[in-house]
């Protein structure tokens, strides 16, 4: 007897990965059910968290207050061991619960991968790198290549940036064919802030382009949205941090989502929690979660598609292991399940420039200029490294509405956390920050390839348990002693572009792996875990990112990745989904 | 393949019904606590009494929830949560001063999820801003008062649960050296204040503050008082001849106060038992607040910001129109 089935498709988690694989195959006839744990961001109206001020809640008598990631600690936390082998709860390994995922609040930084970053293991055994032969031996045990190159990528790539609505440039040197440019809108006029990083850039000869930014300038056809020149510069300011003020941003909520609310052949389910699923002869045929009234709901399709994030993506994966025996069998022989998960070496350099003054358009995008010039070959050969990173300017002067939505929340283990108790912003310091620092730095940072270390890995935590009773994700991570020179050489880098810029000694530089409890700091970058290979011994995922041993199974968010690129990975996560999602269509 | 959608969210983020809005809160503050419901949350609770209103609370959620709907009016939603309890009920209201000298009931209706009844009631009611409420549930003929809202009132003899709605005033009187000192201190602190003078009219307005005074949870507020008291002395004494608003020079002199403070021992007497430490973290919070509030949102974090924004492109329009 022919199965029903609820419908073709399930997403699970309706973020970047997971809103255009859902769009995608509505798009192209098939019914799909979207699970997210997460309600809608809201754009004219502020998340729930701001809605209703930081919650503030307690736990093991310590208080603790939701932040700005919309995760609450109580709910579903991560752990990691800290500094001193203790196991500390985190926000770290969420990008955001909602619709539109992290995509709604990110900076909107859109950089493609270098088109080496999809072959880096080729580049290590090419290059021959400096060093012990131990180093290389280890980088060359863990470093996959893609299974599918640039090439392959440029069609995905070209189609979502012209889907989703970028404003920029593709850099000077880039080896991407002219297309892409033809798609891109005119970004915004740069700011004050990009002026001297944009001078330093210049004066090191460093190929400087316009920061690609989901962010759109002009009307867009293909997300059906127009510009209204009434937006105010300090709308366009709260980019970054809020959903959608401006109506601009290209959030995948707002391209991806927002469409399939009134299509019939799309089932939302809000605030539902995946748990579990359930195996019949090789595929998934069921997927187990919570509702909103945390009652055990079943949904049931003939495909069904992980986008979680990769913490919870892995998670998720683990748990059912966990309960099928099968599933086990199938997805964690090869004991890759969860391995080789990463984030980016992130680096930077700031420094408090009085000249700088405002030109009129101060609250504008997260970035102004970018350079590639720590992908080249001569940098990395220079250096002796083996990858490299995107390297841009930010501007911070939105920061202070970060702290103001965390503001009272030291108990709280976030990104921000790093960066305030880094710089000390606690109490009498917090004023004098804002009285000299705020507005008046100059920032350059860069994003740089994490090594894809099979010890970093996420695992289920043994003793903590989430609001459901279930094992919650443990994140295990090191730095590799490359990543460390990696870091510093950006950091360098963006020292030196900010001195020769601004003329000033800057004395504020480093690396993410410097901060407190370094080994959780995943700046959002959450990547790997199933990494995609041609080959079922040395991967969790084939090249069209399915699972090897089930034959339905699919995963679109950051874990498919065997190395994370040079640049911030929202785009190429949504580029993969959708290439992902087409080779789905062609087989259903 | 013909889909029956389960979820009410058919239409999220779109406002064409503000009921439709209104429910999708409630499913979202009801999303929130049913987590809690199975991690015992409330249980670990240490630091709050067997009868205190936020001991059977999952989060610190403000309700009734407070949406904006125009200048003139809101949209407020009355959620009564009865999952855990035992009994069916037969009747569930409202009952408040929502009417001028007509107090009247409002019957609850079922959350409907899944198109099933469920056991959380709510109402969404059109209220005016500017206004005080007071008001109890009515469950099968007994009155009850909010669980979950802390803010509460006694109005001849009864206790109530009261809450109020934006731009709603009650009158702080504060000394010209109080308010030119909070000013001060807000303008020396506020992210956008030294950004874009367009914003100064606003953002120097005290009764701007003020607002943000009355906001405040009530039990902060003479704590704030008290505070600025001790703010003032020291002020007074500090202060020799800077003219209001010069920005640096307050800075200074603001700077040199907190510093004295957080080394004084404040009396007991004067700041309500508050330790000096957490005046500092009032007054701040304050400042930082201000940030995000406008004028005409009355300072709740609802929709601070994002109204704000709005606030300045009307005006903007209009500007353009009248010119």
């Amino acid at each position: 007897m022919k199965r029903h089935f609820d419908a073709d498709a399930i997403v699970i988690g309706l973020g970047a990965g997971g809103a255009v694989a859902a769009h995608t195959l509505v798009e192209a006839g098939l019914s799909v059910i979207g699970l997210d744990a997460g309600g809608p961001p809201s754009p004219d109206l502020p998340d729930e968290i701001t809605s209703y001020g930081p919650m503030k809640y307690s736990m093991n008598s310590t208080e603790y207050f939701s932040g700005v990631d919309s995760v609450d600690l109580n709910d579903s936390p991560h752990v990691y061991r800290n500094d001193a082998g203790k196991l500390t709860l985190t926000s770290e390994g969420w990008t955001s619960i909602g619709l539109g995922g992290g995509s709604n609040r990110y900076g909107a930084v859109s950089i493609r991968f270098h088109p080496r970053d999809f072959a880096l293991r080729e580049y290590i055994v090419r290059s021959k790198l400096k060093g012990s032969r131990s180093v290389t031996a280890e980088l060359l045990r863990d470093v996959r290549d893609w299974p599918i190159n640039a090439h392959a990528m440029e069609e995905p790539y070209a189609d979502i940036e012209n889907f989703l609505g970028i404003s920029g440039e593709l850099p000077k040197t880039s080896e991407s064919p002219p297309s892409a440019q033809n798609h891109y809108q005119k970004p915004l006029p740069p700011s004050a802030e990009g002026e001297t990083p944009w001078l330093g850039m210049k004066l090191h000869n460093m190929h400087e382009y316009r920061t690609p930014q989901a962010f759109i300038t002009a009307n867009h056809i293909p997300s059906q949205r127009t510009i209204d020149n009434t937006v105010t510069a300090s709308m366009q300011g709260l980019l970054t941090g809020y959903p959608d003020p401006s109506g601009r941003k290209s959030s995948t909520f707002v391209t991806h989502i927002k469409p399939l609310l009134t299509n019939n052949r799309f089932d939302l389910r809000c605030y539902s929690t995946a748990f579990d699923f359930k195996l019949e002869r090789g595929r998934v045929t069921e997927v187990l979660y919570r509702n909103a009234f945390g009652e055990l709901r079943t949904a049931s399709a003939r495909i069904v598609v992980l986008a979680l994030g990769a913490v919870e993506t892995i998670r998720l994966c683990l748990l059912a292991a966990s309960n099928s025996r099968d599933l086990k069998r199938r997805i964690a022989r090869n004991g890759l399940l969860g391995r080789h998960f990463m984030s980016h070496v992130f680096s930077g350099a700031e420094v408090i420039d009085p000249g700088l003054t405002s030109n009129g358009s101060d609250f504008g995008l997260e970035s102004d200029w970018a350079t590639n010039h720590c992908q080249t070959d001569e940098y990395l050969t220079q250096h002796g490294l083996w990858a490299g990173g995107v390297v841009y300017n930010v501007r911070n002067r939105l920061l202070p509405i970060g702290f103001a939505r965390n503001f009272h929340d030291q108990g709280i283990d976030r990104p921000w956390a790093s960066f305030l108790s880094t710089r000390q912003l606690i109490g009498q310091n917090v004023l004098e920050w804002m009285t000299f620092g705020y507005g008046r730095v100059r920032t350059v940072v860069a994003i740089g390839n994490q090594v894809p270390r099979s010890t970093n890995c996420i695992k289920l935590a043994s003793t903590i348990k989430d609001r459901w009773g279930l094992p919650v994700a443990q994140i295990k991570m090191k730095w590799h002693q490359q990543d460390l020179l990696l870091a510093k050489r950006l950091a360098e880098t963006c020292r030196d572009i900010l001195e020769s810029g601004t003329g000033l000694k800057v004395q504020s530089f480093g690396s993410v792996c410097d901060s407190d409890n370094s080994q959780c700091r995943l700046n959002h970058h959450l990547l790997g875990g199933l990494r995609f290979g041609n080959c079922e011994e040395d991967s969790v995922l084939n090249a069209d990112c399915r699972f090897w041993g089930l034959t339905n199974l699919y995963a679109t968010d950051g874990s498919f990745m065997p190395t994370g690129g040079g640049a911030n990975p929202t785009l190429t996560i949504q580029a993969n989904a959708l290439r992902v999602s087409r080779l789905i269509k062609q087989r259903v | 393949m013909k889909m029956l959608r389960q979820n009410s969210l058919r239409h999220p983020n779109m406002r064409d019904s503000s009921t439709e809005l209104a429910e999708r809160e409630v499913l979202r503050f009801v999303a929130r606590s049913s987590r809690a419901l199975y991690d015992g949350r409330h249980k670990q609770r240490t630091n709050l009494t067997a009868d205190s209103p936020m001991t059977n609370t999952p989060d610190c959620w403000r309700l009734p929830l407070l949406i904006p709907k125009d200048e003139r009016s809101m949209i407020v939603i009355f959620v009564l949560d009865c999952r855990r309890n035992s009994n069916a009920f037969s009747s569930v209201a409202v009952w408040g001063n929502f009417t001028p000298y007509q107090p009247k009931h409002h019957p609850l209706r079922q959350l409907q999820y899944e198109g099933k009844p469920t056991d959380v009631y709510w109402i969404d009611l059109e209220l005016p801003t500017e206004k005080l409420f007071h008001y109890h549930y009515i469950v099968d003929d007994v009155e009850t008062l909010d669980p979950i809202n802390p803010q509460r009132t006694t109005l001849w003899g009864d206790e109530y649960s009261q809450f109020f709605t934006h731009q709603f005033r009650r009158p702080i009187s504060l000394s010209p050296k109080q308010r030119y000192a909070i000013s001060t201190i807000s303008h020396a602190i506020l992210p956008l204040g030294n950004q874009e003078p367009t914003y100064g009219d606003y953002l120097f307005d005290i009764h701007f503050i003020d607002h943000w005074l009355t906001k405040q949870e009530w039990h902060v507020r003479d704590s704030i008082l008290a505070f600025l008291v001790q703010f003032e002395a020291l002020l007074c004494e500090t202060s020799t001849n800077s003219a209001p608003y010069d920005h640096w020079q307050n800075l200074k002199l603001i700077s040199r106060c907190l510093k004295r403070i957080s080394h004084t021992k404040i009396s007991d007497k004067t700041c309500a038992g508050l330790a000096p430490g957490e005046c500092i973290a009032i007054l701040k919070r304050l400042a930082w607040m201000a940030a995000f509030a406008a004028p005409t949102s009355g300072c709740i974090q609802h929709t601070t910001g994002v109204r704000f924004l709005n606030q300045i492109k009307n005006e903007t329009l209009k500007r353009r129109s009248d010119g």
